[in-house]
């Protein structure tokens, strides 16, 4: 029997992952699955945690809380012992400082993005965080709970959102995401302004 | 009088708005409340009081008011409770009255007020109790009900938002806009809720006509300048419910799809609001006046009917009489006789009135009656005239023919919100009104909410609001931020509390509580039976209990509870109060967590081709997994058996993607699980899988589940899917918190893997036709090892383990080619016969062998030795977590609970999990429990029912003959070694 070709398929369209799939959109609202990235995380378990970025590569381990490194790859904070990295995959044990370890995550994580004026508003609408820009200005992060549940919030530009989601509840958030998204395109600006 | 009598500065007249009440065909006008439109109609009763089903008129025309709650229809849309006085008119909008049958006009249940002298205060505390309360509950509650929900399911949609602020400021009346303003204009960010569509609250409808368009361009000047403020927020239709700790509000804001035909419009956006600093410009709520047959339709607040008639051109009645104690009748009086209406007289217990008011009231050709009171109103479906009487028996009584009796007992500032945030109210006899006081978290109150009685003050007052919230952030006022607004306002004259009538005859008959009928002789009844606590004499009489929380009857209530309890008002003080302002729909308050996304739910990453398959999936831990196939058309038990038989005679397909997958990686790795497993962790090689428990500190066992070393340093833990999360913290926090020294990572990749489980004699088969570059042979790659290489092309960790007792390879390959996996496996395994298994066969397969389910086949009771598991750490001299606790004397007494098989001697049925374990000489209960069925299965490979129990010193008891004992079943069973299936392990080793 000849070996089958196995597809990485996208979590929530279930379409080949290579490909970015849209999920919703309007003028000023779009939702979609981005293409597969590898992603892996990584761990500081030395002592004490580092106060100081650590360069890893072309990867920049960023010390100052929940901000993004650099967008492609894209490197998050996730804690003073953490980051997680979209872009590129887990380095060998060999290659990394004795003091961090590195689990792949590329099919753990689900990446979607939101983009457009209302973007904000739609993200409001899932966590208790304050979207204002001024707030959330591009080049913050954060690793929350969002729709009941877990995920890590990148801001990539003004009107631009990377949320990651675990694979499993992926499905879960697109349509919590596009549910929502309908009823804050319906509703437009004219309602949250004077 | 029916019909309009003056142009309302909110309607349309020009175009009408057909609507439905109870059935009957009515017109409103464009810019109507329903409430209004009612009035307009000539609708006097629009509802049924709970209790004796009184004929119950419009009282308010705000969210105070406590009458007129309706189930709404409109289009495919149900509210089941819905004020009247909120909802916005729409054409073809069917409304009905509640609690009524057939409607509110002519009520059957009517006939329950003849009942009211046998069902006083805290009636179901002293009747109805033989032969038990419940009996009598039923009918009651479906006599006392609000409205029913419907049928059909829920389609509207609902939606939530969060929202952070500078300041928050809830109410755009004039206080409100001026404190918005100020704020707005100092550049903070600023957030105004208003529960009404329009903004600017009494400047409608309080002020003279020669001042309203002055007061309107105020208000549009108001919003405008707001307007370009980019963080200055205005939501109107919104009502704050709730103002929690660390100054959180929950507002409900309301769409009306036939106001808004866009298909996805939510019917409610749920708001959470963080403010640092909040702002309660909330208004104030007149009170009624307490008298005999004050609850007749026709009797109303007169600010109420002050707004109808200004606002929506309706007056309350052809002939009204005034009854108040204050100058906001006065200001009723005048605008009513102004606009042409009768006002047959001004009825006032003060012994003079404020002049330049009252000498406007009289020249309007009103008579004024000081130092009088009504008696007591007249009148059978709706009042018709009332009986005077002058103070201190001065004169009267004489009687007064009207069709409405608008009364005002004074103003209670709506210091609900501050309240129920922890504020404190004091009393303050001049305004007789409670006010705000102290607030833990520093809120501020601003206009009428403070007890300011006129609009100029209010406008000042909210500017004084939104500069001390500014100086609080930090901030100043800009100078001249807010306009000013000049207006002609008679001087407040001072107010003078009046509770009841003197020497009330009809005690029973005057009502405090329209919605609840609680009157001032079951006020007076709970004082008289101590309950001297405002909160005990809330619960006794159901005052403030109904729907509108007692906007209109907690200070007549708790006045007349002090006069009956000889102590002052500000003593007695009030109950406290609660979340929701106003009701609240629970679907509202669920927003996005209903029907499919009620939670959120995990999918496999093969979920596409389980349904290919049929799948028949179940909630399992968050988790949407495969309980059986049905594709071939098999009922459950039928594809059950066919599943299992597979696995014991071909081969089948498990996904056991949600097991867990720990990676603990670093040099410390093998220490940390070394401390947290009860087995030998240091020992295990690289490439070798090794089955263990891990315990609590009590020595319990908390999860069990595989563990294999990858490399030197680094391991995979498997916890069962269930546990995963919780073990991964549990994990987490030992190495935080007890050995931060350890350089270990545990990171929780489960999701990032797709596992599919081949078990069965031909499972070596299926693999190696695959494709695969490890070598499957069992001599070198043995039962409980662990190979990494490529399966279909793709890399892939594939484990010997086995839970079916049959040989079997767990394959995991990276997530999304899970599913291509899935398929790829069942078209090889066809030739052998293969079949996707789900859990329900899975599960089943175990208990052939003995394999412990946690949490099924344990407790909070269980150790290691109860489950025969105590070898695995014989042998391992270090401590582990539970360890000093399993030699504590109770751990090792004889008599616990200790695992064994049952063998049913009964017949083929399988035993019922749950069933006593009680000696074979049982005849009936009460008798000793030895135990309890834990696991139970019918085993197609043995050809009889199989189970697995927990039954005390268990080990000692093989061969003993017991009787099960299953809500009044009995069996009988003979204890037995609970590994039924291949003892020796031979097929797993295979």
């Amino acid at each position: 029997m000849p070996t089958p070709e196995l597809i990485r398929r996208a979590a929530v369209s279930g379409t080949d992952a290579a490909a970015a799939t849209t999920l919703f959109e309007v003028a000023e609202l779009r939702i979609h699955e981005a293409a597969w990235r590898p992603k892996c995380l990584l761990r500081f378990i030395g002592q004490p945690a580092p106060t100081a970025d650590i360069a890893l590569g072309d990867i920049v381990l960023a010390a100052t809380p929940n901000r993004i490194a650099a967008a492609d790859p894209l490197c998050l904070w996730l804690s003073p012992r953490d980051w997680l990295v979209v872009g590129r995959k887990a380095p060998a044990a060999s290659a990394v400082p004795a003091d961090l370890t590195a689990a792949d995550a590329s099919d753990g994580l689900t990446e979607i993005r939101v983009a457009g004026a209302l973007a904000r508003t739609l993200l409001a609408c899932g966590s208790s965080m304050d979207f204002h820009v001024v707030a959330f200005a591009p080049g913050q992060s954060a690793r929350t709970r969002f729709a009941r549940t877990a995920a890590v919030i990148a801001c990539v530009r003004e009107h631009e959102f990377v949320l990651l989601f675990e694979r499993s509840v992926a499905v879960y958030a697109a349509e919590w995401l596009e549910r929502s998204a309908r009823m804050v395109a319906a509703l437009g600006r004219q309602r949250s302004t004077i | 009088m029916k019909g309009r009598i003056a142009r309302g500065r909110w309607v349309d007249p020009a175009q009408s708005v057909p609507f439905r009440f109870d059935g009957r065909q009515l017109d409103g006008i464009a810019g109507d409340t329903l409430a209004s439109a009612l009035l307009a109609s000539g609708v006097r009763i629009v509802a049924r009081s709970s209790k004796y089903h009184r004929p119950r008129g419009l009282m308010a025309a705000g969210v105070d008011e406590p009458n007129a709650y309706v189930r709404l229809d409109v289009g495919a849309q149900t509210e089941p409770n819905t004020l009247a006085t909120l909802v916005e008119l729409a054409s073809g909008m069917s409304a009905r009255s509640l609690n009524a049958w057939p409607n509110a006009a002519h009520d059957a249940g009517a006939a329950a007020d003849w009942l009211a002298p046998f069902v006083p205060a805290g009636f179901y505390y002293k009747t109805f109790m033989w032969p038990s309360w419940r009996a009598y509950e039923p009918l009651i509650r479906r006599a006392t009900g609000l409205g029913k929900l419907p049928d059909s399911e829920h389609t509207a949609r609902d939606l939530a938002q969060f929202a952070h602020c500078d300041v928050l400021v809830v109410g755009a009346g004039p206080a409100g806009l001026a404190a918005t303003r100020a704020c707005a204009a100092a550049g903070v960010r600023v957030m105004l809720l208003e529960l009404k569509p329009r903004c600017g609250g009494m400047l409608h409808w309080d002020t003279r006509a020669e001042d309203e368009a002055r007061a309107r361009a105020w208000i549009d000047a108001q919003l405008a300048a707001l307007r370009d403020c980019p963080d200055a927020t205005l939501v109107t239709r919104t009502v704050a419910l709730g103002y929690y700790d660390h100054n959180l509000v929950a507002a409900l804001e309301s769409f009306a799809p036939e106001r808004e035909p866009r298909g996805e419009i939510p019917r409610h956006r749920l708001w959470q609001i963080r403010a640092r600093q909040v702002i309660l410009a909330t208004g104030a709520f007149e009170r009624p006046l307490v008298f005999p047959h004050n609850d007749l339709p026709g009797v109303m607040l007169a600010s109420a009917a002050r707004e109808y008639l200004n606002g929506y051109g309706v007056a309350a009645g052809e002939r009204a009489i005034v009854f108040t104690n204050n100058d906001s009748g006065y200001l009723t009086a005048l605008d009513l006789a102004r606009a042409g209406a009768k006002v047959a007289c001004v009825v006032d217990p003060r012994p003079e009135a404020g002049a330049p008011l009252a000498d406007a009231v009289r020249a309007a050709g009103v008579r004024i009656f000081t130092d009088a009171f009504i008696e007591a109103a007249r009148g059978s479906r709706q009042v018709e005239a009332v009986d005077l009487r002058r103070r201190n028996n001065a004169g009267g009584p004489w009687r007064e023919a009207c069709d409405a009796v608008l009364v005002s007992g004074g103003w209670d500032p709506a210091v609900h919100l501050f309240a129920q945030s922890g504020g404190t109210l004091k009393y303050d006899p001049e305004l007789a009104a409670f006010l705000a006081d102290r607030h833990p978290l520093g809120c501020i109150v601003a206009g009428s909410a403070t007890g300011t009685s006129t609009l100029h003050a209010a406008i000042a007052d909210g500017q004084r609001a939104g500069a001390e919230a500014l100086h609080r952030l930090g901030r100043s006022a800009r100078a001249g931020a807010v306009d000013g607004l000049s207006l002609t306002e008679y001087p407040p004259s001072a107010i003078m509390p009046w509770w009841t009538a003197p020497d009330c005859k009809q005690k029973h008959r005057a009502w405090v509580d329209f919605h609840s009928d609680v009157t001032q002789a079951d006020i007076e009844l709970a004082a008289r039976e101590n309950y001297r606590s405002v909160e005990h004499l809330k619960r006794y009489t159901t005052l403030g209990m109904s729907p509108d929380q007692g906007k209109t009857s907690n200070v007549n209530g708790l006045a007349i509870a002090a006069e009956s309890l000889d102590r002052p008002v500000s003593e007695v003080g009030t109950t406290r109060f609660r979340p929701p302002f106003i009701p609240a729909s629970l679907a509202a308050l669920a927003e996005a967590a209903q029907g499919p996304l009620y939670a959120p739910r995990r999918l496999l990453p093969a979920t596409a081709a389980h349904r290919e398959l049929g799948a028949h999936t179940w909630d399992y831990s968050g988790w949407q997994r495969p309980q059986y196939y049905t594709s071939n058309g098999k009922d459950r038990a039928e594809a059950v058996k066919t599943e299992y038989l597979a696995v014991r005679h071909r081969v089948g397909l498990f996904d056991s993607s949600p097991l867990g997958k720990i990676e603990v990686a670093g040099r410390d790795a093998a220490e940390l699980l070394h401390r947290v497993y009860i087995n030998n962790v240091r020992s295990l090689k690289v490439g070798s899988v090794r089955y263990g428990l891990m315990l609590n500190e009590a020595g319990i066992i908390i999860d069990d589940g595989v563990f294999a070393r990858l490399d030197h340093e680094q391991f995979l833990c498997s916890p069962s899917s269930a546990a995963t999360p919780r073990i991964g913290a549990w994990l987490e926090e030992w190495r935080q918190c007890e050995w931060p020294d350890l350089r270990v990572a545990v990171i929780d990749v489960t999701t990032a893997w797709a596992s599919l489980t081949l078990a069965g004699p031909a499972a070596r088969g299926v693999l190696e036709r695959i494709g695969t570059d490890i070598d499957l042979a069992s001599d070198t790659f043995a039962h409980m090892t662990i190979r990494e290489g490529t399966v279909a092309g793709v890399p892939a960790r594939v484990q010997r383990v086995s839970f079916s007792g049959e040989l079997q390879f767990e394959v995991a390959v990276a997530a999304g080619y899970g599913a291509d996996l899935m398929r790829a496996m069942l078209d090889a395994g066809r030739p052998d016969g293969i079949v996707p298994i789900g859990i329900d066969a899975w599960l089943q397969l175990r208990i052939d062998k003995g394999f412990i389910h946690v949490g099924a086949d344990t407790d909070g009771m269980t150790i290691p030795d109860d489950v025969g598991m105590a070898g695995l750490y014989a042998r391992k001299p270090e401590d582990f977590i539970g360890r000093r606790s399993l030699q504590r004397p109770a751990m090792v007494a004889p008599g616990r609970e200790q695992l064994v098989g049952l063998e049913a001697l009964d017949g083929g049925d399988p035993l019922p999990i749950g069933a006593c374990v009680v000696a074979q000489d049982f005849r009936a209960p009460p008798a000793e429990i030895l135990g309890r069925v834990t696991s139970s299965a019918f085993s197609w490979a043995l050809g009889r029912p199989v189970a697995l129990a927990r039954v005390r010193d268990g080990r000692k008891r093989m061969g003993e003959t017991v009787r099960l004992f299953d809500a009044g079943r009995l069996f009988t069973a003979k204890i037995c070694p609970p590994v039924f299936y291949d003892p020796g392990g031979a097929r797993a080793h295979a």
